[in-house]
């Protein structure tokens, strides 16, 4: 053919392919969960049930989960949970251009989720009812053939079963208050994770670490222990103490 | 939108179409080439310049007739495929009327063999029976395609061309020399444009729905057409219409033997490629793809409300701050996105909301209810928080009030405070007063 053809926008040399994209296999995560999971990046076809036992924190770690994958380029969607604020999932840095909400799935909310893990990467759903182990085990078959992650949360996620890995919220505190004063800013969550029958625990920061001149706030709150040795606040005598098993 | 479709019944493709398009353009502006013989454009301005649709009809029927001595059919209704279907009876639907026009045609008319064939065999005939299945059950035993002809049926615009203007990066040219003069050399061009254009759409995860070809000839004229397309166009979509254009603009005469020295190609119409409704480019496996299929068939399950994205706008409250809309149409952002709004707070937002909020008390340490005066003053510091059946929980930090004063310039003025409490079981929570009242807005989990 004659002639050469010619891309003259200075732009289209910064935009890269999407192929580009695909990196080493699995999506990534926040580098503060990367340190929970056996593997740095959140790995296709596994499921990750996330609980919490602390009054606080469970949608944060959810919503963490998805920040850097969707960043990313990955496809996640969010089911059953329409009080969650999208707000607030922008505000923890998931890119809600590829956030696909299903607030209501109703009863069908097995089926949804199967026909979501047939495209998307990473697929978080509120469980409010104990899941059968047939269904389990048919969504689990979905994920590993498709390469999705899925993330069932909330009460009935702690007897998920053939969960790869399980994420419980043990301790939350929020920061910035005063009497009268402040902001809310920042949220230290203390997340336990069961992998495989073991066991490890990091400190989450779901919105940012704050500066250091702001930790010096009480980062001990007794409350913070009450999971421990079987619900007896004070108990730990301020460090973190790991239940064993 | 009042639509105008001319038709050439019987066109041979291989016969160049411009000379109809260009006695078309004497007597409306905007016009689309839909296909070789079949071309539409907006009725709207050209009926009230010629004084009614009819009008406009027989102007258009006449000059094709007069400059190249052929007969056309010209069809008018409210949408594209009414007016197509229109165009055959040379027809003119009243306003209003297209889905009655609709109701009785054949299934057939969806040009869709196998799907006619299903349908009739579930004792649906007519697109008015076709129409009236819901359409999330359509979408879910059929598929996309069946849901966008559903769509059709029902005298519906198909959504696809949501105009959005190319970014002129996106755009495809090619100098040639020598200059273009010869059909089949002008074919080989086309081709290897098209797949060109075709791969930096891909890349960027784009389809596109209209086409507009350009060309320079040797003598410096500068021409140009748009194609469109109803649905994302192939890559081969691309090379014919490029093919054709050629075909018409090197043997109209056009190029007075100077040939064409430059080609370039603008998508428009742009559609991300995972939600372009039938014939994906290729119809790869790409993530896109895959997730658009998936989210359509939940879609189909749920109806087209039950997947949502959400879009910035602008607001104090929360549940202000986004709206949402079904998961498909474009992410436009809300009008009141990016404007300032005093009174709403920074740092992360409640990650739960209530709605509607949830009465709550809110009392002092002695016991009594607090109050904030009219100058946002707190009566005392909340000592308890309590909500629901749930024996009251103690606070442990607390902040604000902070005002909020919500078009106090109309009736539906709204005037409250909001401040932000730590319990003492660590739940944060967000609260306002509003007329003497305490409600949960949201809380942060």
């Amino acid at each position: 053919m004659a002639g050469s053809s010619v891309l003259r926008s200075p732009v289209a040399a910064m935009l890269r392919p999407a192929s580009e994209l695909a990196g080493p296999p699995g999506l990534p995560v926040h580098r503060d969960l990367a340190d929970l999971l056996p593997w740095p990046r959140l790995r296709p076809g596994t499921i990750i049930g996330v609980t919490s036992r602390a009054p606080a924190g469970l949608t944060s770690v959810v919503l963490a989960l998805l920040t850097e994958a969707s960043q990313a380029g990955a496809w996640c969607a969010l089911v059953g949970a329409r009080e969650v604020s999208p707000h607030a999932a922008a505000h923890v840095g998931v890119a809600l251009s590829r956030l696909a909400l299903v607030p209501d799935p109703g009863d069908r909310d097995d089926q949804v989720t199967g026909a979501l893990l047939e495209g998307l990467d990473v697929v978080a759903v509120r469980t409010g009812r104990p899941v059968s182990r047939r269904t389990a085990a048919r969504l689990a078959g979905k994920a590993r053939n498709r390469g999705g992650v899925l993330v069932p949360f909330g009460p009935a996620a702690t007897d998920w079963p053939d969960a790869d890995a399980r994420l419980d919220v043990i301790g939350a505190r929020w920061y910035g208050l005063d009497t009268g004063r402040g902001l809310l800013r920042h949220c230290r969550l203390t997340v336990a994770a069961t992998v495989h029958g073991r066991r490890r625990e990091a400190t989450v920061w779901p919105y940012g670490r704050p500066a250091a001149a702001e930790r010096t706030a009480p980062v001990i709150s007794l409350f913070n222990r009450r999971d421990v040795k079987g619900g007896d606040p004070g108990a730990g005598h301020g460090r973190t103490v790991s239940r064993l098993g | 939108m009042r639509v105008m479709v001319v038709r050439c019944p019987d066109w041979d493709e291989t016969e160049p179409f411009e000379p109809v398009v260009v006695a078309v353009e004497a007597h409306a502006a905007g016009v689309e080439i839909l296909r070789p013989g079949l071309l539409a454009f907006a009725a709207g301005g050209p009926a009230a310049y010629h004084g009614g649709e009819q009008a406009v009809a027989e102007r258009v029927i006449d000059e094709v007739a007069e400059s190249c001595g052929v007969e056309c059919g010209v069809g008018v209704a409210d949408s594209l495929f009414a007016a197509y279907l229109a165009a055959h009876r040379g027809t003119v639907v009243p306003e209003g009327g297209t889905s009655d026009y609709l109701r009785d045609l054949d299934v057939s008319a969806l040009g869709r063999p196998e799907l006619t064939s299903v349908l009739r065999r579930l004792g649906i005939h007519t697109l008015g029976a076709f129409a009236a299945l819901p359409a999330a059950s359509v979408a879910d035993r059929f598929g996309a395609d069946a849901a966008f002809a559903r769509r059709l049926a029902a005298g519906e615009d198909p959504r696809p061309p949501v105009p959005r203007t190319a970014p002129p990066d996106l755009t495809v040219t090619v100098d040639c020399d020598p200059p273009l003069e010869r059909v089949d050399v002008a074919a080989f061009t086309a081709r290897a444009l098209a797949v060109q254009s075709h791969r930096l759409l891909a890349a960027h995860g784009l389809a596109c729905s209209r086409l507009l070809v350009s060309a320079t000839t040797g003598g410096g004229a500068e021409v140009s057409r748009v194609w469109r397309h109803d649905g994302a166009l192939t890559a081969d979509g691309v090379a014919d219409r490029v093919r054709w254009q050629l075909d018409g603009w090197l043997t109209g005469g056009l190029t007075d033997g100077t040939g064409i020295v430059r080609l370039s190609l603008a998508p428009d119409g742009l559609l991300p490629q995972g939600e372009a409704q039938p014939g994906l480019w290729g119809g790869d496996g790409s993530a896109e793809a895959r997730a658009a299929r998936a989210l359509v068939r939940v879609q189909g399950l749920l109806g087209a409300e039950g997947v949502v994205t959400a879009v910035p706008d602008g607001g104090r409250a929360a549940a202000e701050r986004f709206t949402l809309v079904p998961w498909g149409e474009p992410r436009e952002p809300g009008a009141r996105h990016g404007r300032p709004w005093p009174g709403a707070l920074p740092g992360p937002g409640p990650t739960l909301w209530s709605e509607p909020p949830a009465p709550v008390s809110v009392r002092d340490a002695a016991g009594d209810p607090v109050e904030v005066t009219g100058r946002y003053l707190v009566s005392a510091p909340p000592a308890t928080v309590q909500w629901g059946r749930n024996p009251p929980v103690g606070v442990a930090e607390w902040a604000g009030p902070w005002p909020v004063s919500e078009r106090w310039w109309r009736d539906d003025a709204r005037r409250y405070a909001r401040i932000q409490v730590r319990l003492v079981d660590d739940r944060a929570v967000l609260l306002f007063v509003e007329n003497g009242r305490w409600y949960l807005e949201g809380s942060y989990d």
